[in-house]
């Protein structure tokens, strides 16, 4: 987009620059987009359609519907998804952090945010951890990394929030923090429900000021505004007026289906649909809700800098920032609330984060005592980690998955292959030659889990009552399966099984040798980094027996991001983290027009 | 003299502000044409917000319109704010944070390097071809071979992690000393290198023989005589040294966790963030012409004998 406005001289430029670094630009070609994906809508069950009246359309459904309707449509997308064979999950994410064995009263959202406020180090409440580096930007409008989601978890608290769990270190449930509690009612005839959250009475920011119903009402609706332009904005696009909000770049236009009542102490909220993730999002950073006066100049104009001056970083949650460095290598301080409603439950007397990204000065910090957790770890030290402090040592489940991606446009072997259904053959068969459970044994290292689907382990679906996890119930025969076996002792068969694959799509083999011979080689994108490279160097290994051939290629990550998303590449290494425990934060991104949708599908 | 002197310095500062210049021109080009912009992200944001946040920080704009508003700014040293920071932060107050540790880490370094290296070359020369001279040279050669993450790296392991008697993070005086000695030592050790080798040059040479012969004392002959000249390589040399290392060093720096301006430049380009880029390439090109200049005027003046052009 940027490169149209550069000089003609520039362009070419910069087109021989992208060209040296990505290849050949893969042309589009025949099997573009070919109508064979199937879907069944409203009980009517209709084939080869195309992308968007496929996929799109379930997606379309998951919206309107709730309950176990919209979970067995969540797994219908799933479903067409894995059909194309452009997705090959490896493991489900984890979670690793080191953390002081006398650290007691710690706990984690399942998102991976960290809680240190109940927690003492042995009898002390005065103590530095370090859960990341300096952040771009701690307003809770405009975070929306993990580290920064930590900060503002401390100082900022939603209607709900995470309970701390009974035994254990991840949360599983929210409870009432600035509500009291929720009544739901059906709203109208298109499936619309209503939210009426009762505030606490004595509400109040960190300030001694009240905090009312409409300070979460405006402050939504700035998040969800034109006029901030935060990443998480989309985050309310389930409540009733966001496309408005959203579009508005002049104001913070009120979301229209949030209304604030001061003098009951109510917050109405109503929902485009009964999305079962609603409650949690009211535990979110971007619900945070902030004191209007604070993030604005005189004039009415936002002051992009309020969150970095303590006096004006004004929160509701249990602990204030005091003071605040933030650089590589400086530090947050943060000391209790005393306008906090839960108290009581509060432990620390000061907390320090530190900032470094540094994850080797991290681990000498450690050691020595002086940080009593760090939330990474290098990966050459799991191991010996993992041996000498055993109790130190945390793995935790993390929403996410590492995955392997196939641009569906790609015309690598468009001389060998007819057709779209032949490159899923294809696609699939190298899918199963890879051995997850090795990969995340010898590689991996942090516990992971192999995947056999997309949607990440520990995201739950609730089918009227019943709550179960997604990936018991995954695959076509929803009986948890998954896509593929993933067993220690099915990587043979599967190997096996995709031998015959590559043969029926006509690649000539030879058994003595137990290799194919005409197989062109495939680039491989990763971004440059050890652990990448590791998976990227296992995945060359274990095709090559049988005479497929992977070139690598490294990306400095913005380079990759782009690449990737511009569907310059054949395969690529991919990741996902869910922003919140519902299926559809890792379906949604694959319809046709999502910034996310790097397979290219339906394009 | 005087004159042609000042015409010299004159001529060095116009044709430094051009290089300033030809600095900012490829720089502006060269960094829009890294792919991927300020808002790439794993998590990509919506075509409509991208367009909102390229307007906020100007982007829409033509490139070259971008260009000569930038022009404008940065010659009276306005960087603008970081994209990053999204707006909170001025590069200028980003230099200036970042420069307190790496101007006063890479001074303190380069003063140790100057002293010690001077003195230890000297020593080397004078005591040449004895035990003295071949341990200073072994132990010199080792410094310049090793490279600064492996030296760190051992001396975090023993005095941070075995010992405990140093803090793992540069921020007090304490916390000074492994980072400064790191830095210190690789300039240390060339000084130390090329002391010894002009000063055993000097040595040789017929008017030290004259010195002696006319009877001046060996203490005279080394201050008056010799050491002026055998430090002509070495001011040379220090010029863009102090700039190098006042300029952080990346390794350094992320090894021992300082806020210093070596990783916040790296993590400028990574995080493609335009004004921060900019802003630190020109005060960085600033700083090393500036001390480049410095030392070929000081070259001049301990040593008259250089003609000016």
């Amino acid at each position: 987009m940027k490169f149209k406005r550069l000089p003609k001289v520039l362009v070419l430029v910069s087109v021989g620059a992208i060209s040296a670094c990505s290849g050949s630009l893969p042309s589009r070609t025949a099997h573009k987009d070919e109508a064979i994906y199937s879907a069944t809508i409203d009980g009517v069950k209709r084939d080869n359609l195309t992308w968007a009246n496929a996929y799109d359309a379930v997606i379309a459904k998951t919206k309107a519907t709730s309950g176990a309707e919209r979970n067995e449509y969540l797994h219908q997308a799933e479903d067409i998804l894995m059909s194309t064979g452009a997705i090959a999950p490896i493991y489900y994410y984890t979670d690793i952090f080191m953390k002081s064995a006398d650290m007691d009263g710690f706990y984690s959202s399942p998102l991976g945010y960290k809680f240190f406020h109940r927690a003492t180090v042995g009898s002390s409440t005065d103590y530095t951890v370090c859960v990341g580096p300096k952040g771009d930007s701690y307003d809770p409008a405009k975070n929306s990394a993990v580290d920064g989601a930590i900060v503002i978890s401390h100082v900022f608290e939603g209607l709900y929030r995470w309970a701390k769990p009974a035994s254990g270190d991840i949360a599983a449930d929210l409870e009432p923090a600035q509500a009291t509690g929720f009544e739901k009612v059906a709203v109208g005839s298109e499936g619309h429900v209503k939210y009426t959250f009762t505030l606490r009475s004595d509400a109040k920011y960190s300030d001694g000021s009240a905090l009312k119903p409409s300070d979460f009402a405006n402050s939504w609706a700035r998040a969800a505004s034109g006029k901030l332009g935060a990443d998480y904005g989309y985050m309310f696009d389930c409540v009733v007026g966001y496309e408005a909000t959203a579009a508005d770049e002049d104001k913070y236009l009120p979301l229209s289906g949030v209304t604030a009542d001061d003098n009951a102490g109510t917050l109405e909220v109503e929902l485009i649909s009964d999305v079962p993730y609603f409650l949690e999002l009211t535990a979110f950073p971007t619900y945070a809700p902030v004191k209007l006066a604070n993030v604005q100049k005189a004039d009415g104009s936002e002051d992009d800098a309020w969150w970095l001056d303590p006096a004006k970083y004004i929160g509701n949650g249990p602990l204030k920032v005091t003071s605040i460095d933030n650089k590589e290598g400086g530090k947050i301080e943060f000391a209790p609330n005393a306008n906090y409603w839960d108290n009581a439950n509060t432990k620390v007397t000061k907390l320090t984060f530190a900032l470094t990204d540094d994850d080797n000065n991290q681990l000498t910090n450690y050691n020595s005592g002086a940080y009593k957790f760090i939330d990474s770890v290098p990966n050459e030290q799991i191991d010996s980690l993992k041996a000498s402090k055993p109790n130190e040592f945390k793995i935790n489940g993390q929403l996410g998955t590492y995955y392997v991606i196939f641009n569906v446009n790609d015309n690598t072997l468009n001389k060998k292959l007819a057709n779209e259904s032949q490159y899923v053959t294809f696609r699939k068969a190298l899918s199963l030659l890879i051995d997850r459970n090795y990969v995340c044994k010898n590689i991996g290292k942090a516990g992971q889990e192999p995947a056999n689907t997309f949607v990440g382990k520990g995201i739950m679906e609730n089918n009227d009552g019943v709550l179960s996890e997604w990936t018991t119930r995954s695959g076509v025969n929803r009986d948890g399966s998954g896509y593929f076996k993933v067993g220690e002792n099915d990587y043979e068969a599967n190997c096996a099984e995709a031998v015959e694959m590559l043969k029926s799509l006509g690649f000539k083999y030879n058994e003595k040798k137990g290799s194919f011979s005409d197989i062109p080689t495939i680039k491989y994108l990763y971004n440059t980094s050890s652990g990448h490279k590791a998976i990227a160097e296992y995945l060359q290994a274990a095709f090559k027996p049988y005479g497929i051939k992977l070139k690598l290629e490294s990306q400095e990550w913005a380079t990759f991001l782009n690449t990737r998303k511009d569907g310059n590449y054949s395969i690529a290494r991919n990741g996902w983290l869910a922003d919140y425990n519902d299926a559809c934060s890792f379906l949604d991104m694959w319809t046709t027009n999502s910034g996310n949708n790097d397979a290219q599908f339906g394009r | 003299m005087n004159k042609k002197l000042a015409f010299y310095i004159l001529k060095r500062v116009l044709l430094a502000f051009l290089t300033i210049i030809i600095v900012i021109t490829v720089t502006f080009f060269a960094v829009q044409l890294i792919p991927g912009g300020p808002f790439t992200s794993e998590k990509a944001v919506s075509p409509e917000t991208l367009a909102r946040l390229e307007k906020m920080y100007g982007l829409d704009k033509p490139i070259f319109i971008q260009y000569i508003n930038y022009l404008g700014h940065a010659l009276i040293f306005d960087f603008g704010y970081s994209i990053k920071s999204r707006g909170a932060v001025t590069v200028g107050s980003i230099i200036a944070d970042r420069m307190q540790y790496s101007a006063a880490i890479g001074l303190i370094a380069a003063f140790i390097a100057i002293i010690i290296g001077v003195a230890l070359g000297s020593l080397a020369a004078y005591k040449h071809n004895t035990t003295t001279d071949r341990v200073i040279m072994v132990l010199s050669t080792a410094s310049v071979a090793m490279p600064s993450f492996i030296i760190s790296t051992i001396l975090l392991y023993l005095f941070c992690n075995v010992w405990q008697i140093l803090p793992a993070n540069g921020f007090d005086w304490r916390g000074y000393i492994l980072p400064t000695f790191t830095l210190s030592l690789y300039p240390m050790a060339y000084i130390t290198r090329l002391t010894r080798s002009s000063t055993l040059d000097v040595l040789g040479s017929d008017y030290i023989r004259t010195a002696y012969a006319k009877g001046s004392s060996f203490s005279r002959v080394l201050y008056k005589h010799s050491l002026r000249n055998s430090l002509t390589p070495v001011i040379t040399y220090a010029g863009p040294m102090i700039a190098f290392i006042v300029t952080g060093s990346l390794v350094v720096e992320k090894i021992y966790g300082i806020p210093g301006i070596g990783r916040e430049f790296v993590a400028s380009i990574t995080n493609r963030d335009y004004p921060e880029v900019m802003g630190l390439t020109i005060f960085l090109t600033y700083l090393v012409v500036i001390m480049v200049l410095v030392s070929d005027i000081l070259y001049k003046v301990v040593n008259p004998r250089v003609e000016l052009e």
